[in-house]
């Protein structure tokens, strides 16, 4: 074969067909839902609201760009919570990105240990 | 006369009306339940029939029946002993050609050759067994044969290759014993007169040139080849058995060796023995012998060496290519072998099978015909008649085979016509219990119910997807995947669920979109009827926006904020815009509230109540298929009927007062009536109503004895209600319990009764016409059947069991009712115990990565990336094999014991049909 090389061998022989297949399943999930929830993130869907709450700054009714408040509970600023939504879609996107790459890499694989075992068969 | 007239053709009309309706339910709608469910509704009719086969003939038949796959034999003696039947000695026959067969292809194994798979082929005329037997003996002896010639070939050739090794090793020794002899007299002698154990000295002495001297002893030597591990022990015993006076030398045989006998390749060493005198030499020798050395002469002078290596050499040469000759022999010998040998060991092993099969039948008293009886359901007999004049037809034989029905008192097989989307439902039902003939079959019910229990329990529409995306990749591959056999049992236990793992994956999305859960997370598809937005998102337009903690507007669970306005009129106005409900399953906005278990579980638990009233209620309705069909009416009306009334007037009952509940409105939701407190007070506040406690001056609270309304009229006429239920409820226990035991006594009495009569006037009648039925007809003979067992029935009659059976069935199903509804809660607890693992699963790893992505972007994609991994392989590990494995059991329970058990006997045996299909013979051996 045309990688015929020892690296490739030990290459092709840690990634075997059963490993670059779950890989391409595990990347093909990944780029599909973290594209989808970066998505979601970007229309700051209140779903999701729990997932960026922590880093938050909270604000009191003193605040200067916070308006309102209802019993005095805990709100957050509406800049605080866009940017932190946008940001949560990008690094989801991010993550996507890769997967996308991973994807094409375990294609690859998953091609080329198809390729072998019928060249072996024969 | 007109008027009369008028009437009666009304009347004709309305008969003629009722006799189509009938036709119409006769012959359409029930033939079209019959045609389109066939046999999964109730288990196939099928049939004893007798076979009448011309003994010639017999063969061809049951070779054409066993390629129909339709009949299943009984064996007709029992009694005989496998070596006496009639056709053993064909049967060892066929045991000594498969032996051939095997020895066969465990050479082609030895040999590496793949069998060429053949297709179907047809068990061969039994005048072509002697062929086959000779053929397969002489390739028998003929391979046996070439792998002798080969051993022995094999064992000269390793004892030349090791007398090569050897001369080629003890050529160092000897040399560097001449070069010590060259050294300086003095020191030679010195070291000769050193102690014997000295190994320099030994060697230098043992040279049979430097020897000299008359006064010492000449030494000898002895070579050899010895396994590598065996050296130290041999070492050992040498020294200690010859005290010392032998001496050893050995050197690796770097490659090596095939041992021509076990074919594994074994390190050798090759080692030669100095000593002195013939005591010694035989002692060596022995142990040598002992030791499974081989032994080989080696000339004692260099000259006589050098000619024998040359020897030796060449003749590995011509042995070489003796073997390479004969073993391309024996390849071609395989290679032909390979192409028969999956058909002949097919043929084999279906003439072996007809054989079986034909040692079950019967001889007929002149020796002519083979009488054998076999079930056949009633649908197949035209095919299986076919078969038989095939058979005969192909035989030559001159009288055609017959087939007579014949009845029987016995219970016939249960056999279902399945297809590759029902056989792995109809398994999940026979894992219970194979049906009882005739029985109502649960099956076609199952298909739908069993994916949608498991879906209650299983509702995440994400983990759904991803199931019934897998079960799809399986069924769109299974032509590829059912021929070859990767993964193992595990896997093909879930291949031939895949119709069943979809089913549950399609079932699992709609309960997931139902409880809007997708991975734990809520789509807002629709929009929520909450406004949430998230906090600062409430407001109308041009208003400054509000910001609120959204769970402090939703902390109240109800849905009748429109109408509540005064108590919650501190919540601003924003938030309490009422609209039409969510028009699909839970609104998003019950994900992100605080109260979110409170409600769910209310309505989980409610729901999986009703669906297992609803179940059972279908399961008892299902038995009365069974009573028709056994013709037991009175099964009908004094089991099924007060059944009914049983669990409809407790559960029944308490499934209309959710749906009640659910549709009144209470102005105060905390004077809601409880509906646990209110099915125990319907039998332990028996004796009250609640005016009672207006008349005792005590507050019965403005609805709390009503599910309807805040009234005490309402209360009263639920109370009033609710005692005649009870009153039906436990009324209907008796009737379950004695009535049926009672008639059964009363109708045997009669029958007795009548039977006396009826012996009476048949002793009269033979008196009258002797000999009047000597032919039983097929018919006749059913009849007679049918009259001994009713006569059996009758004779074993006991009044004691039948009412503890009675007793018992009773009982079951009383207590059954209860805590089988109470079962059904099981859905309740596996979707809670569902939810919240996915739900935790993501809050503590993907919730990690996003979060750390909401601050810095650039460390949320590395986070996320490993994260998402993680969490994927943890949701496919854990919530969809481990609950989907659990949520599975827990389904095929509730069908199992709740369903079931309603109407399903399951005391079944299976019809096995003889088959020569390779499929179903490789499932029986």
């Amino acid at each position: 074969m045309a990688g015929g090389s020892t690296a490739g061998n030990i290459l092709f022989t840690i990634c075997g067909p059963k490993c670059s297949l779950c890989c391409l399943v595990v990347s093909t999930w990944g780029v599909i839902m973290l594209g989808l929830l970066g998505v979601f993130f970007k229309l700051e869907a209140v779903a999701l609201f729990e997932d960026i709450e922590t880093g938050l700054h909270k604000c009191t009714d003193k605040d200067h760009d916070c308006i309102g408040s209802l019993n005095n509970v805990e709100y957050f600023a509406e800049d605080d919570v866009t940017r932190a939504y946008s940001n949560a879609a990008y690094s989801c996107w991010g993550a996507a990105a890769l997967y996308l790459f991973f994807l094409g890499l375990s294609g690859t694989f998953v091609g080329i240990n198809y390729w072998r075992s019928k060249v072996s068969q024969h | 006369m007109t008027w009369r007239y008028k009437r009666r053709q009304e009347g004709g009309c309305v008969r003629g009306f009722f006799r189509r309706c009938r036709w119409f339910l006769k012959d359409v709608v029930i033939a079209d339940i019959n045609a389109a469910m066939g046999s999964l509704f109730r288990s196939e009719e099928v049939t004893l029939a007798q076979l009448f086969l011309q003994s010639e003939a017999a063969y061809a038949t049951v070779r054409e029946l066993g390629e129909v796959g339709r009949v299943q034999f009984r064996d007709l003696n029992p009694e005989v002993s496998a070596f006496q039947r009639k056709f053993i000695n064909e049967v060892r026959r066929c045991d000594e050609m498969e032996r051939r067969l095997r020895f066969l292809s465990t050479e082609l194994g030895k040999a590496g050759n793949e069998p060429r798979p053949a297709g179907n082929v047809e068990a061969p005329d039994p005048q072509k067994m002697i062929d086959l037997e000779s053929k397969f003996e002489a390739l028998e002896v003929e391979l046996k044969e070439i792998n002798a010639n080969k051993e022995t070939l094999c064992r000269n050739l390793l004892d030349l290759i090791e007398l090569q090794h050897i001369l080629k090793k003890t050529q160092v020794f000897f040399q560097e014993a001449e070069a010590q002899s060259m050294r300086p007299g003095r020191e030679r002698r010195l070291r000769a007169r050193d102690a014997e154990s000295d190994k320099r000295g030994l060697l230098v002495d043992s040279e049979p040139e430097t020897a000299g001297g008359g006064g010492q002893a000449k030494f000898t030597f002895v070579t050899g080849v010895i396994a590598r591990e065996k050296v130290p022990a041999f070492e050992r015993i040498l020294w200690r058995a010859c005290r010392g006076n032998v001496f050893l030398r050995q050197a690796d045989i770097e490659h090596p060796l095939d041992d021509p006998v076990t074919g594994e390749q074994v390190h050798k060493v090759v080692f030669i023995l100095f000593f002195q005198g013939d005591q010694l030499r035989t002692r060596v020798r022995k142990i040598c012998e002992g030791f499974r050395a081989t032994l080989y002469q080696c000339p004692e002078t260099s000259g006589e060496r050098e000619q024998m290596t040359v020897a030796v050499s060449n003749r590995i040469r011509d042995l070489k290519s003796v073997l390479h000759t004969t073993e391309q022999h024996s390849l071609t010998q395989l290679q032909e072998v390979a192409l028969d040998i999956d058909s002949w060991q097919t043929k084999v092993r279906k003439m072996k099978a007809i054989y079986h099969a034909m040692n079950m039948f019967n001889l007929d008293v002149t020796q002519r015909c083979l009488i054998a009886e076999c079930w056949c359901p009633v649908k197949d007999i035209p095919e299986v008649q076919a078969a038989l004049a095939r058979g005969t037809e192909r035989s030559g034989a001159t009288v055609p085979s017959i087939l007579n029905r014949m009845s029987t008192s016995d219970q016939p097989p249960t056999f279902f016509r399945t297809n590759k989307f029902t056989s792995g439902f109809q398994a999940i039902v026979d894992a219970y219990g194979i049906a009882t003939y005739q029985e109502v079959s649960p099956v076609p019910y199952t298909i739908i119910t069993f994916p949608f229990l498991f879906a209650v329990m299983f509702g995440d529409a994400g983990h759904g997807l991803l199931m019934a995306v897998f079960a799809g990749l399986l069924i769109l591959f299974e032509k590829r995947l059912a021929n070859t056999d990767v993964g193992g049992e595990m896997f093909s236990t879930i291949f031939n669920g895949r119709y069943i793992v979809f089913f549950m994956g399609l079932f699992s999305i709609y309960t997931g979109m139902i409880y809007n859960d997708v991975f734990s997370k809520s789509l807002n598809l629709f929009g929520s009827s909450w406004d949430p937005g998230y906090p600062y998102g409430f407001g109308n337009e041009g208003e400054p926006p509000q910001v609120y903690n959204i769970e402090d507007c939703l902390g109240n669970e109800g849905v009748e904020i429109g109408d509540g306005e005064d108590q919650m009129s501190e919540f601003p106005t924003a938030a309490m815009e009422y609209h039409t409900p969510y028009p699909f399953g839970l609104d998003p906005v019950w994900q992100v509230s605080e109260n979110k278990l409170v409600f769910t579980n209310s309505y989980k638990m409610k729901m999986s109540v009703i669906l297992g009233v609803a179940q059972m209620f279908f399961g008892v309705i299902l038995s009365t298929f069974n009573h028709v069909h056994a013709k037991s009416y009175i099964s009908l009306a004094v089991e099924f009927v007060p059944q009914v009334l049983f669990l409809l007037c407790i559960f029944g009952w308490l499934v209309f007062l959710m749906v009640a509940k659910w549709v009144t409105f209470y102005a105060n939701s905390s004077t809601a009536p409880s509906l646990l407190i209110t099915l125990i007070n319907m039998f332990l506040e028996f004796t009250r109503l609640p005016s009672d406690y207006v008349v005792e001056g005590r507050d019965a609270g403005e609805n709390e004895y009503s599910v309807f309304g805040p009234s005490v009229q309402l209360a009263t006429l639920q109370a009033i209600i609710q005692k005649g239920l009870v009153i039906a409820a436990v009324s209907s226990i008796p009737v379950m319990l004695l009535v049926k035991p009672f008639y059964l006594k009363f109708q045997h009495k009669k029958r007795a009764n009548s039977d006396e009569e009826a012996r009476q006037t048949h002793i009269a009648e033979q008196v009258g016409g002797e000999g009047g039925e000597v032919i039983h007809t097929g018919a006749q003979n059913g009849k007679v059947g049918e009259k001994t067992e009713g006569h059996g029935e009758g004779e074993d009659f006991e009044f004691g069991e039948v009412f503890i059976h009675q007793a018992i069935h009773t009982i079951e199903y009383c207590l059954g009712t209860i805590s089988n509804t109470a079962s059904y809660l099981r859905l309740w607890a596996l979707s809670l115990a569902h939810a919240e693992l996915s739900e935790v699963l993501w809050m503590m790893v993907l919730q990690m990565g996003v979060s750390m992505g909401a601050q810095q972007p650039a460390i949320g994609v590395a986070a996320l990336f490993f994260l998402f991994a993680f969490w994927a392989v943890l949701t496919v590990g854990i919530l969809l094999i481990m609950e989907g494995l659990s949520a599975f059991l827990h389904a095929l329970r509730l069908h199992w014991v709740e369903f079931q058990s309603k109407f399903y006997i399951g005391a079944g045996y299976k019809f096995v049909p003889f088959s020569l299909d390779k499929k179903a013979m490789e499932g029986e051996t």
